[in-house]
């Protein structure tokens, strides 16, 4: 427990809930003296020991339920102790432990076995059956089949057998369950902690909830504003500039061609049409979410904007965004219903020829191509080449990484395939970041280029 | 001495220590429930954090800092503990501008005065045939120091709860509203159960008091603090607990009518007032029932000993309108 316990201790530290070392060393001293038996009194104890502040209390429901998240999805082994007649020291304890002992224990002995594999903090989706073998190995799962045959050999019922082979396959849920916890849990949110008390705009966007509502609004109303402000505007070069001869002739119509009201060629800058593309998949589900919601809104507020989302294929989603309501239209994408969405493996290369092939006709010499995604492929051909294609019709290309720059390229990433091809690649895991987008958004190619190179040295590789 | 001769007296002490932990674990609770049946048997319900907590404070023998709104039973904790260990309560009052000698010890300067005058004579004769200064300095000085012993030493809380010998229960209430150097001060002895005292040394406890303290968030207090202690936030009870309280308290009150009244109480939580009542308003008002002989909740009576639980003008203003339609929404829940 003692393992687990400072794995949580972590995780409370990464949430920004200060935990100093005197009270790690009051929650060990506690979980001593009270053992693992009741959820309910365990989580009081650690929040007596670890929590001093009102406001951290929540995050430290959320830590809690999420880090032992496998004690309310386990159900049976109370029905199954029962009647359970064989004498439980003839099986061996790991078979007990899922059989006999309480949902807790078996909690803290699946996060141990994930401490002793070295589960990682963030598991890559394609490894995940990797570590779930390697943790029920640990965990001594055979066992359950050798107790089988013990039990037929004693003359055990079948039923007993049966309710063993059920155990074991609660065991398996429980641990692939765990496993998956961590992917999306400490993958996406637990990397870099921002403190508890940074201000708003710092606040990582998975920790964003209901309440923050309310600060998207203000964001994505001040970024039309400014979008407006900029576009919306005639130049008073208008009125200097040269004859309209067309225009002219038709408003002149009722005077016969006598152009007693001539109209000028007006220079208005080219507002951009934005193009989302939004990776789908569980990797970066909690960021995706917030961006969604933050395109969801843009929606409601800008009419040229079309949005795609993909995992294992692309799908357009602009029309759920401006006729649902926000919660059925995320609940809709995520979960693809109805969507003819494939949530399968995450394929960037498939993605990248759909909208080549399919959406390529939307595209304009105006358009603004926003790429929202880790870029981590599954080890997959990242067609570049129709990248490259979407590339050369768009008029600018920003992709956004919900990852911290140090994991670019990291594992099966390929960032460094579509990089060199886009004008701007930018983490995008705050509300500042999005802010940074709105003005990335408002700026010409040109002074995108040039806010490139100066922010290269130190904005993106400050993580590095 | 030989190596097993040490090892002996090493096991020897090991077993002694062993005892010593059977009977602490015998005097103290076992369980969690313990906790919650004893501090009920003394009409104190616990909600399960609170107990739990308790029961850590206990074993861990670590202070506890209780915070929350008022009126919701942070003191009553401290009060119901001394009761359930049969400990003297000794209660420290925070202010601003307490200070040491208010809170840990004091000279007592008049009794050090009249005993100078009284010993007079014997001084004299004391010092009698002495030289020169230096002399009767050195006898002086060969004489123990009389007028700072304890027996002129007036303890104050802090102090008296560190020296009495079977435990304590020290309650620090409201250490939000004193200075911050006081809560300085306070570290050393909630962290080690001792305090220095320049003219006799450091004192330990004998017996470590079972310390609460409390506060009501009026100011934050420092995290040096509350990492000496473990933390209990006891925020208004839910109906259940409310009603079981009451229930606890009033034990004459029939159940369908406290479960009225406290469901009343919630639904004015839920309004906006300066001062939301509390658990003890609630309990209170239903002694009010109980003294007035009131078999319901009705309009005129309600209205009538509304400034039982609203203390503040406007919040009067604010409910009085209200309470028909607060009345009724209760009984279409009961319904």
């Amino acid at each position: 427990m003692d393992a687990v316990l400072s794995d949580f201790v972590q995780v409370l530290r990464n949430a920004g809930v200060g935990v100093s070392v005197a009270e790690h060393l009051d929650a060990l001293k506690a979980v001593a003296a009270l053992g693992v038996d009741d959820p309910l009194l365990l989580k009081a104890a650690l929040a007596a020991c670890l929590v001093k502040n009102p406001s951290d209390r929540p995050i430290f429901d959320g830590c809690f339920h999420r880090f032992f998240r496998t004690i309310p999805d386990l159900a049976g082994p109370k029905a199954l102790k029962a009647h359970s007649k064989t004498g439980p020291d003839e099986l061996a304890p790991s078979t007990k432990r899922p059989l006999f002992a309480n949902r807790a224990a078996l909690a803290v002995s699946v996060a141990e076995a994930a401490r002793r594999i070295r589960l990682p903090g963030a598991v890559p989706m394609l490894q995940r059956g990797l570590y779930v073998q390697a943790m029920l190995r640990r965990l001594e799962a055979d066992h359950f089949h050798q107790d089988v045959d013990l039990l037929r050999s004693v003359g055990g019922s079948a039923a007993k057998g049966h309710e063993l082979e059920q155990a074991r396959k609660n065991l398996v849920d429980v641990v692939r369950s765990f496993v998956e916890a961590r992917v999306v849990f400490d993958g996406a949110e637990a990397l870099q902690g921002a403190p508890a008390d940074a201000p708003w705009d710092a606040v990582r966007l998975s920790a964003w909830e209901r309440q923050d509502v309310e600060a998207m609004h203000r964001l994505v109303a001040k970024m039309v504003r400014t979008l407006h402000a900029r576009y919306g505007r005639r130049r008073k070069r208008a009125r200097v500039g040269f004859l309209d001869f067309k225009a002219s002739l038709r408003a002149n119509l009722g005077t016969q061609g006598l152009i007693f009201d001539p109209r000028w060629k007006k220079k208005r800058p080219d507002r951009p049409h934005i193009i989302a593309v939004c990776d789908v998949s569980r990797s970066v589900r909690n960021v995706t979410r917030f961006f969604l919601f933050f395109l969801y809104n843009l929606h409601r507020s800008v009419s040229k904007i079309r949005t795609f989302v993909f995992c294992s294929n692309l799908v357009e989603v602009s029309n759920v965004f401006k006729k649902e309501p926000l919660e059925q239209a995320l609940g809709r994408i995520e979960t693809g219903r109805g969507l003819r969405l494939n949530m399968g493996l995450t394929d960037y290369g498939k993605a990248f020829e759909d909208f080549a092939s399919h959406a390529l006709k939307t595209v304009s010499r105006r358009t603004v191509l926003l790429v929202l995604g880790d870029a981590r492929n599954n080890h997959d051909d990242p067609a570049a080449a129709a990248f490259e294609r979407i590339r050369q019709r768009v008029r600018r290309l920003l992709w956004l990484n919900p990852e911290p720059p140090a994991l670019w390229d990291t594992g099966d990433s390929v960032m460094r395939v579509y990089r060199p091809l886009c004008d701007a690649v930018l983490p995008c895991r705050t509300l500042r970041d999005l802010e940074r987008l709105a003005e990335l958004l408002n700026t010409h190619r040109k002074e995108v280029r040039s806010w490139w190179t100066m922010e290269r040295s130190k904005a993106l590789y400050r993580t590095r | 001495m030989s190596r097993r001769m040490h090892h002996v007296g090493r096991l020897k002490a090991v077993v002694r220590e062993n005892a010593v932990n059977l009977s602490d674990a015998h005097c103290g609770f076992c369980s969690v429930e313990d906790v919650r049946q004893a501090f009920l048997k003394e009409g104190f319900v616990c909600s399960w954090e609170a107990a739990t907590t308790l029961f850590l404070t206990q074993r861990l023998e670590k202070p506890l800092l209780v915070e929350g709104p008022a009126g919701v039973g942070k003191t009553e904790i401290a009060k119901t503990a001394a009761r359930v260990f049969g400990l003297p309560l000794i209660r420290l009052q925070c202010y601003e501008g307490l200070d040491e000698s208010k809170a840990l010890y004091e000279w007592q300067y008049g009794k050090q005065l009249l005993y100078s005058q009284m010993l007079k004579d014997r001084l004299d004769t004391l010092l009698d045939g002495c030289r020169d200064v230096e002399q009767s300095m050195a006898r002086l000085h060969a004489v123990k120091d009389l007028f700072f012993s304890e027996s002129f030493l007036e303890p104050r809380p802090l102090l008296r709860a560190l020296k009495a010998e079977r435990g304590a229960v020290l309650l620090i209430d409201e250490v939000d509203k004193a200075d911050e150097e006081f809560e300085a001060f306070l570290l050393e002895i909630l962290s080690d159960f001792q305090v220095s005292i320049p003219e006799l040394g450091t004192v330990r406890a004998t017996q470590r008091p079972f310390v609460v303290l409390t506060s009501n968030s009026t100011r934050e207090l420092g995290e040096a603090l509350k990492r000496r202690c473990l933390y209990l936030y006891v925020d208004f009870p839910s109906p259940e607990l409310e009603r079981e309280i009451v229930q606890t308290r009033v034990p004459e009150l029939p159940a369908q009518l406290v479960s009225r009244l406290v469901a009343f109480m919630h639904r004015v939580r839920r309004l906006a007032l300066r001062k939301a009542p509390s658990v003890s308003e609630t309990l209170d008002w239903a002694k009010v029932l109980l003294v007035l002989n009131a078999g319901t909740l009705d309009r005129e009576f309600v209205t009538r000993t509304l400034n039982v639980f609203l203390k503040h003008e406007e919040d009067l203003r604010t409910v009085a309108p209200l309470v028909p339609e607060l009345l009724a929404a209760g009984r279409g829940e009961g319904a």
